[in-house]
């Protein structure tokens, strides 16, 4: 079990962000509203398995950018 | 069939092209480099991505080099206990060894499910992923290049040999030999250059990642067909002829 680190996927979010294109302001944008969703659908949430919080932040990604999300879900399946 | 006395240079040649095609189409260097490139190129600027690459492209070009100067070595040293890698039951064990890889290849490489997630456990995916997103400097680039082929040794090492003593058979000139040699094992990291400019076109790693697995199936036929045809060659040129 692992505490949120919201100050680190943040900037994980930033680096795939700047990565595939996305200009610096929008991709800021786009990750402090998708976090903030998160945190509204996790408010009654004490505790939560990765994948879950991964598919509810690729969920809220996608409605931005479908390379974003794509890249954010399936990090994991290239090798 | 005709058999012309006059293809003897090229069988040799056309068996270390086809060993080295195998190689350069694996998945995992080439899927490694795209992590890294993706995360390098969210983190520094594009001059600096342009170094890191030619580094690791270094790293993945080292490996090949030391592996076919470690097999010159084991040969070197059979050499002495009177064992010759050219007779007949080697030359079989190494066909069986190709049909088994084939069969291996087409259902292991894979894992089930979406994506190209390959053979290698996951802690040792985890870890390359963990050192792709980590690399700050050349030398960091240049020793993931060179780690990166290392868990599909067990695909291509025997491709190795086979290179080896392919080229050694009849290019027995140095000068000649080694010139083959740097151009199969620049052969080998081909896909590399491809992925760069993939990249530096405009793609990014989920276009790449859709296209692998897109690809997936075929590209599991196509290398099941390769180890095949490089053991009926073998046993055509090598055993009967």
């Amino acid at each position: 079990m692992e505490n949120f680190n919201e100050k680190n996927l943040r900037k994980n979010l930033l680096i795939d962000a700047k990565a595939i294109g996305i200009p610096i302001g929008s991709a800021t944008i786009f990750v402090d509203k998708t976090l903030e969703s998160v945190k509204k659908q996790l408010k009654n949430k004490t505790i939560i398995t990765n994948k879950d919080l991964e598919r509810l932040i690729a969920k809220e990604l996608k409605k931005y950018n479908a390379d974003f999300a794509y890249i954010y879900k399936n990090r994991d399946k290239i090798i | 069939m005709c058999y012309n006395k006059s293809m003897n240079n090229f069988t040799p040649l056309s068996i270390a092209i086809l060993s080295m095609l195998i190689i350069a189409s694996l998945y995992l260097i080439p899927g490694v480099f795209a992590l890294f490139y993706h995360y390098a190129s969210g983190k520094y600027s594009a001059k600096k991505v342009g170094d890191l690459s030619i580094f690791f492209i270094l790293g993945a070009e080292t490996l090949p080099a030391l592996i076919l100067i470690m097999i010159n070595s084991i040969i070197y040293a059979l050499s002495f206990m009177n064992l010759d890698l050219k007779n007949n039951i080697f030359l079989w064990t190494t066909v069986g060894l190709l049909f088994a890889l084939g069969i291996a290849f087409f259902c292991f490489y894979f894992r089930r499910g979406n994506g190209t997630r390959l053979f290698i456990t996951r802690k040792t995916a985890s870890n390359f992923e963990k050192k792709a997103s980590l690399v700050k400097t050349n030398s960091d680039a240049f020793v993931l290049g060179l780690t990166s082929g290392i868990p599909e040794l067990i695909f291509t090492f025997p491709l190795y040999l086979i290179v080896f003593t392919e080229i050694t058979r009849y290019y027995i000139i140095s000068i000649s030999c080694s010139f083959i040699f740097i151009l199969f094992i620049f052969l080998t990291i081909t896909p590399l250059f491809f992925v760069y400019t993939y990249f530096k076109i405009g793609n990014n790693l989920a276009n790449y990642l859709r296209k692998r697995a897109s690809n997936k199936t075929f590209f599991r036929f196509f290398v099941l067909i390769l180890y095949f045809i490089l053991a009926l060659l073998i046993i055509f040129f090598r055993i009967i002829v």
